[in-house]
């Protein structure tokens, strides 16, 4: 039944009851006499319990069942006590309590059962009766388990019942004859009357009037109703009331008219104990008969809102049509209890939505003041929300309509600073705001949800609309109206100074500008100038407007002095993510090492997962643009070569062969997924990976040659798979897309044909996507002539006796000086056994590289190694298995100095670049955490830690003694 | 030369009065102008208490005999306070420097505090008058009594971030008045406090170590023994961080002091790496000189820089001292480095590029040479030096990799019959095994000596 008519419907009963026919009122005075006769029925009856089946029932009531059952469970619990069950006493007990739990929120302040408060009494004369040791010994273990609970348990429950207890005790007699189940005349008829008030109970239960004694029987129902009509309380109207109950609730009206059946029945059986039986009569045939009236016109109503006014002759006034018929009653005088009318309804069952905005919007054309409007908008913002229903996303159209309306309430709320809408703001109970005038004003009510919902629906249509459609693009229009309403609202909050709403706002305003470049950002920004409360803000200076950097850094830097920690962590990474977008490598990386925020990101929720992997992502894509190869190589890693680069970046879904997602978990992965205009491209940062593994990985593959290192431990699994691959097809094509190309240019690089690596790289159209995609094509073709000439030298350096400089520069398109800075670097790193004759201007090969090609030379040097592998192995295991963790004997002091020298030997043999890699890679991993540890000293233990399983897995020179390192600490 | 000067930076971390020496220095420099000085110091010191020396400046910079009167006033204040806290603090001061007393204070703080009330009638008020003592005199530029009130100070105080504080004010008036040695013992201790306590933010902790690396300027450029000093402390990770995050252009007093410190060679390496992290923030002549030598290899580029560099050394405070030794050492490790790259050498190119006459240069490599034991010879012919690079043959290496095998595996048999025989005698065991191992250590350092001759191939 629409929410709509349900108000008016209150009203026609309201009505109707005013003007009723004597009978009604006859019919309460003469309750009212009765109710003397009635109630000490009532309490005799209750005394003794009903016997069941002396009855016939058709129906019982949910309380009807409770106390029967606790009486039946009561009784067993008696019958295991005398038996020493006391397993069973246990389990019945805890039954028992919960049904009574029950029952008494069914009964009100009805007593219980007397059975019940009878078993009460005895458990606790039976636990507490205290027992010989010997005579417990006698019981298995279980036994005892059971009475040492139970006894807690009474002890402790049994205290809420003291009262009645005690009343048991004093006048145990009744309960006598009760257990016996004797059923006499008198006793019958008591039955009978117990069910009475039971029954109205239960109906008037529904109208949740105010709490009424059991006394009150029948005359309850009719009383609540007359009170209802006296007072003006939010829950005024029984007629909406009962109604929405009887319908929402499970028994539904068929039940309770069957119940009233079976009322019917009992009554026509017994009537002739009863004495009061006509009044009761006239009730029950009266009420049956109303009820069916109030259906039948909501009904009426329902089908023909026009109709209503003239269905209903309650009504003073008759206009046509729904609205106009509404006009008359409701006015700004009771404006506020319509409202509250409606919105009571809410989220009930079987109400209309849509017909509540309509109703709402009525509302606000008769809103007299601002302080009614503003209560009616924020009605009509939660109705419009409710009303797009079980859709994925709220229809466009609704969205706007509900923009709008928010619109209009900061607009009403900006125009009149006295009205605050907060959380905590007390509800008027009185209904004078038509009387407002312009003083200071609270509602309750939260802008900041709305504001979250607007956004949150405006995600989950884009996440929703496919992307390539002109849908999406028309859509994505909306964004720059909504940021507009965000900064609106953050203003607003601003100036009433909810500080906890601020910082959500702010964070939202974030979400909304961190992934777009400057230029686009200030365009949006553009938007909000016109803006009333603009400048004033203290969030952003004004000095900052028209900087977009300057702005995103002063939101954020508000959130880091006031907001929680989730919320801090976000805007970090968001400015991260900025600052990267716009290639500030440095701050972005230094902004996120000075974070520590990797070292606790893996604990936090799975969307700050997602934007932190954006960040890193965001990084390596900075760094690639800067020309950093080995950062970007650096940053880019984990995130592709996991192969789900989709979930990490929460893009989509990758089809995952090995595992199958459950639906539920699949749906949550859908609801995460970013607006496809947010995404990361992927192929551009798996591009972007696979160009820098390239550059990175081709020299160290030609290196091998030289440095035993290199043949062990490729840098980029993922780009050796993929270079294997390519190899061993039988028949190569030309490359069509991103892969194909750089695995091209891979090959040709280790030739050392730089010039066609050159033009595969630069074919690659994805480059496009880069803003400063020609200075990045320029950088990557240096990078390519160097590593070609790297990894040129180190795969000929065997076969030559030395090599003109100025024949190198030629051949790779680079200048003499650049050639012997590379070259230069390479000697002094090691990485090449050979020298520079400064005279003839040659690099000259020495010897000893040649030596290092003899097979048995390389093989004693593999032997070499691997038997200190052996050696270290066994340490290992001592100290894990015979000394406990510590490492052997006296070695840590003796032996440290020695390994130390030992190491720095080892070093100088070793490859440079390996060293440049590890120190850089440290740099990423523990070494620069280190340096950014900002004042953080002991973080260092940790960083190097982290360090040590990187540094041991790829054996460079920090491994071994890190590990050593390790094992003294451990 | 305004754009190399760091007074500008390093004045924010520094205290008012050990900015004057820095102002004083820079005035004599001339790179900025005498007025503009002038006028700094005033303002400088306006804020102390050193009312005749600020009012000599004032005359100066008005160029007028009479001064104002608050002048006057102000002088007559603090004389007054001085006379005042002079008062308060007698009871306790003699109280301290009697030396029963001083005998029987212990480590536990609180304990001596009870002390000092039970028997000398000392209240905490009367330690905390000290501190106030201690620091108006401090402000008068008396810094002997400052250093003396605050280190007393420092042993009574219970309370940690006055003892802190009080430490600082001993430093600096230790500093000023030139006690290296007793400064460089106070800041290290400072430094461990530093460490030590728990502060209330990294940012404040940050703050405080940044403030010691300016501080400990003044000590480890005047100690003796400070170039030790400041490459160990600056480069102790928590300190790298801190010049990194707060104070990048300390890195160019590291790297002065890693060039001038010649035997602490292997540091190089490490500077590098960190100067190679940090150039994005901050670069000025003396770290590219090592980035152009240790990153780029540009010869060229470095000779240029090390040019620069004299002049950028002469205009600091703290490194004028030291040009002539950064210079010499600078030269070495250039030397050092093209040596290492190259195979023959053209005398005239080198000593071009060092800055040398020829003569002198040839003597300076032969120097070299013996000094590094590098395997190079001078052709007159030529006119060239030719460098034998050396490398590790095969079986060297293999030899060198397997050496320590022997040690370890008898290390770890020691330690698995130590084990066996633990529960019987274990001291006497440890002693044996130690034994071992010293024989075992000699028996390599002999055997080792032995194969280098054998192979005549010494290693630089």
């Amino acid at each position: 039944m629409p929410r709509f008519f349900r108000g008016n419907e209150s009203d026609s009963d309201s009505d109707y009851d005013s003007t009723s026919d004597s009978g009604a009122s006859d019919v309460e005075t003469q309750q009212q006499r009765s109710t003397v006769t009635s109630n000490r029925f009532a309490n005799a009856a209750f005394d003794s319990d009903s016997d069941d089946e002396n009855v016939k029932r058709v129906v019982k009531s949910a309380k009807e069942k409770q106390s029967e059952e606790i009486t039946e469970v009561s009784k067993a619990i008696l019958n295991a006590v005398r038996a020493d069950e006391w397993k069973e006493v246990a389990s019945d007990f805890d039954k028992v309590v919960g049904i009574a739990a029950k029952l008494s929120k069914t009964l009100k302040d009805q007593k219980l059962p007397r059975v019940y408060i009878r078993c009460l009494y005895e458990l606790e004369e039976a636990t507490e009766r205290g027992r010989s040791k010997e005579e417990l010994s006698k019981l298995n273990a279980d036994v005892i388990r059971g009475f040492n609970k139970v006894k807690q348990r009474v002890r402790k429950y049994n205290k809420d019942f003291s009262k009645q207890i005690a009343e048991y005790k004093a006048n145990p007699v009744v309960s006598e004859d009760e257990s016996d189940g004797a059923a006499g005349a008198p006793g019958g008829q008591a039955a009978l009357e117990q069910r009475e008030p039971l029954k109205s109970k239960g109906k008037s239960r529904a109208t949740e009037a105010n709490s009424e004694s059991e006394s009150e029987s029948d005359s309850g129902e009719s009383e609540s109703e007359s009170s209802s009509e006296a007072s003006s309380g939010p829950d005024d109207s029984w007629g909406s009331g009962s109604e929405s109950e009887s319908e929402s609730e499970s028994e539904s009206e068929s039940e309770s008219e069957n119940e009233r059946e079976g009322e019917g029945a009992t009554h026509a059986r017994y009537s002739r104990w009863l004495k009061k039986e006509p009044t009761k009569k006239k009730v029950e045939v009266k009420k049956p008969a109303k009820k069916e009236k109030a259906q039948q016109r909501a009904a009426v109503q329902a089908a023909a809102p026009e109709e209503e006014g003239k269905e209903d002759d309650g009504f003073t006034t008759v206009g046509k049509g729904g609205k106009a018929a509404a006009k008359p009653v409701i006015t700004a005088e009771n404006l506020s209890k319509h409202l509250d009318s409606i919105l009571e309804s809410r989220g009930r069952k079987n109400t209309d939505k849509k017909e509540a905005v309509s109703k709402l919007e009525g509302l606000l054309s008769i809103a007299a003041n601002p302080l009614q409007k503003a209560k009616v908008l924020m009605g009509l913002v939660s109705a419009q929300f409710d009303s797009s229903g079980n859709a994925q996303y709220t229809p466009i159209e609704l969205w706007h309509k509900t923009q709008t309306t928010i619109n209009e309430l900061l607009s009403l709320l900006e125009a009149n600073p006295k009205i605050s809408i907060f959380e905590t703001a007390e509800v008027a109970e009185d209904y004078n705001d038509f009387k407002y005038a312009g003083e200071a004003a609270g509602l309750r009510g939260s802008l900041i949800s709305f504001v979250d919902r607007l956004d949150d629906e405006f995600t989950r249509s884009l996440q929703n609309i496919d992307p390539h459609t002109p849908e999406y693009v028309e859509r994505m229009r909306d964004t720059v109206p909504l940021y507009v309403t965000i900064v609106r609202a953050q203003h607003y909050f601003e100036r009433i100074g909810l500080k906890d709403s601020i910082c959500r706002i702010v964070l939202r305003r974030l979400e909304h500008l961190y992934y777009r470049t400057d230029q686009v950002n200030a365009h949006v920004e553009a938007n909000i100038a016109p803006l009333p409360g603009h400048g004033t803000s203290t969030i952003v200076p004004a000095s900052a407007a028209g900087n977009m950097e300057a702005v995103i850094h002063s939101l954020c830097a508000f959130l880091y002095q006031n907001a929680e920690p989730l919320l801090r962590t976000r805007a970090m990474l968001m400015q991260i993510f900025n600052h990267a977008l716009h290639k500030r490598y440095y701050v972005a990386r230094d902004l996120l090492l000075m974070s520590h925020i990797q070292e606790n990101v893996h604990q936090a929720d799975v969307n700050t997962q997602v934007l932190y992997n954006r960040a890193l992502a965001q990084l390596g894509l900075a760094a690639f643009r800067l020309g950093k190869i080995q950062e970007a190589f650096d940053h880019t890693l984990e995130l592709v070569s996991s192969g789900r680069q989709r979930e990490l970046l929460a893009q989509g879904v990758t089809q995952q062969r090995t595992q199958q997602l459950s639906p539920a978990e699949e749906q949550l992965q859908r609801q995460r997924q970013l607006p496809f205009h947010i995404n990361i491209n992927l192929e551009l940062l798996e591009c972007v990976f696979l160009t820098s593994s390239m550059l990175i990985e081709i020299p160290y593959m030609a290196s091998a040659n030289t440095n035993p290192e290199a043949r062990r431990a490729p840098v980029s699994r993922l780009f050796r798979r993929m270079l294997d691959f390519n190899e061993r097809q039988v028949f190569i094509g030309p490359p069509e897309n991103t892969r194909d190309h750089i695995m091209a240019a891979a090959k040709a690089l280790a030739t050392g044909d730089w010039e066609s690596a050159r033009d595969f790289v630069q074919d690659i159209k994805i480059w496009s996507l880069l803003p400063d995609c020609d200075e990045i094509k320029a950088t990557l073709a240096t990078r390519i002539q160097i590593e070609a000439l790297r990894t040129y030298l180190f795969t000929y350096s065997t076969q030559f006796e030395s090599v003109g400089l100025e024949e190198l520069a030629d051949m790779f398109g680079l200048s003499v000086a650049k050639v012997y800075s590379l070259l230069a670097r390479m000697v002094y790193g090691g990485e090449l056994q050979a020298s520079i004759d400064e005279m003839s201007g040659v690099l000259v090969f020495s010897r000893a590289s040649f030596e290092v090609s003899s097979r048995l030379q390389q093989t004693a040097l593999t032997l070499a190694n691997k038997v200190n592998t052996f050696a270290d192995v066994n340490e290992r295991v001592f100290e894990l298995k015979i000394n406990g963790g510590n490492p052997p004997g006296d070695r840590q002091q003796a032996g440290n100095e020695q390994g130390h020298r030992h190491q720095g030997e080892r070093d100088g043999g070793r490859s440079n670049q390996q060293r440049g890699r590890d120190g850089q890679r440290g740099g990423r991993d523990g070494g620069n955490q280190q340096r950014k540890d900002g004042a953080n000293g002991n973080g260092n233990a940790n960083a190097s830690g982290a360090n040590r399983g990187r540094g041991a897995r790829r054996g460079g020179p920090g491994g071994g003694g890190m590990r050593r390192g390790g094992g003294g600490r451990r | 030369m305004a754009e190399y000067d760091l007074t500008l930076h390093m004045i924010p971390l520094l205290d008012r009065q050990l900015v004057f020496p820095l102002l004083e220095f820079v005035s004599t420099k001339g790179v900025y102008r005498a007025e503009d000085m002038l006028k700094a110091k005033y303002e400088l010191l306006s804020h102390t208490n050193m009312v005749d020396f600020t009012g000599s400046l004032y005359r100066q910079i008005h160029d007028v005999d009479e001064l104002p009167e608050e002048f006057a006033k102000k002088r007559a204040e603090v004389i007054r306070k001085l006379e005042e806290s002079e008062q308060k603090t007698e009871h306790i001061r003699e109280v301290i420097e009697n030396p029963e007393v001083a005998g029987s204070l212990r480590q536990d703080k609180l304990q001596n505090m009870k002390l000092l009330g039970e028997s000398y009638q000392c209240t905490p008020e009367m330690v905390l008058e000290l501190y106030n003592f201690g620091q108006l005199q401090y402000n008068c530029g008396n810094y002997g009594g400052s250093a003396d009130l605050l280190f007393h100070f420092s042993i009574l105080s219970t309370d940690p971030e006055l003892t802190l504080s009080a430490m600082w004010g001993k430093l600096a008036s230790e500093i000023l008045l030139g006690n290296w040695e007793v400064a460089y013992e106070d800041m290290l201790k400072l430094k461990e406090t530093i460490e030590k306590t728990h502060f209330k933010s990294p940012t404040e902790q940050l703050q405080q170590r940044s403030w010691l690396l300016h501080w400990s300027l003044f000590v480890f450029f005047n100690h003796p023994k400070g170039r030790d000093g400041i490459v160990d402390t600056f480069l102790l990770p928590q300190y790298i961080s801190t010049i990194q995050n707060a104070c990048p252009w300390m890195l160019r007093y590291l790297t002065a002091a890693v060039v001038t410190n010649r035997r602490r060679r292997n540091m190089m390496q490490e500077l590098v790496k960190i100067i190679e992290q940090t150039t994005y923030t901050y670069r000025d002549p003396v770290i590219e000189f090592v980035e152009a030598l240790y990153v780029d290899f540009d010869f060229d580029r470095a000779a240029s820089k090390l040019e620069q560099c004299e002049d950028v050394l002469d205009q600091d405070f703290f490194l004028t001292r030291a040009v002539d030794d950064f210079l010499e050492n600078a030269r070495f490790f250039f030397a050092e480095v093209y040596c290492r790259i190259h195979k023959r050498i053209d005398m005239v190119g080198l000593s071009k590029r060092l800055g040398m006459k020829q003569e002198a240069c040839e003597k300076w490599i032969v120097k070299l040479i013996r000094d590094t034991r590098m395997d190079a010879k001078i052709d007159f012919k030529d006119n060239t030096v030719v460098m034998n690079p050396s490398y590790n043959p095969i079986y060297q290496q293999v030899i060198e990799r397997t050496k320590a095998l022997v040690f370890r595996s008898q290390v770890l048999n020691g330690a698995i019959d130590k084990r066996d025989s633990l529960s019987s005698k274990k001291p006497e065991q440890k002693q044996k095994n130690r034994q071992q191992q010293q024989q075992q250590q000699q028996h390599q350092k002999v055997g080792r000596k032995a194969h280098d001759n054998a192979v005549a191939a010494p290693v630089m």
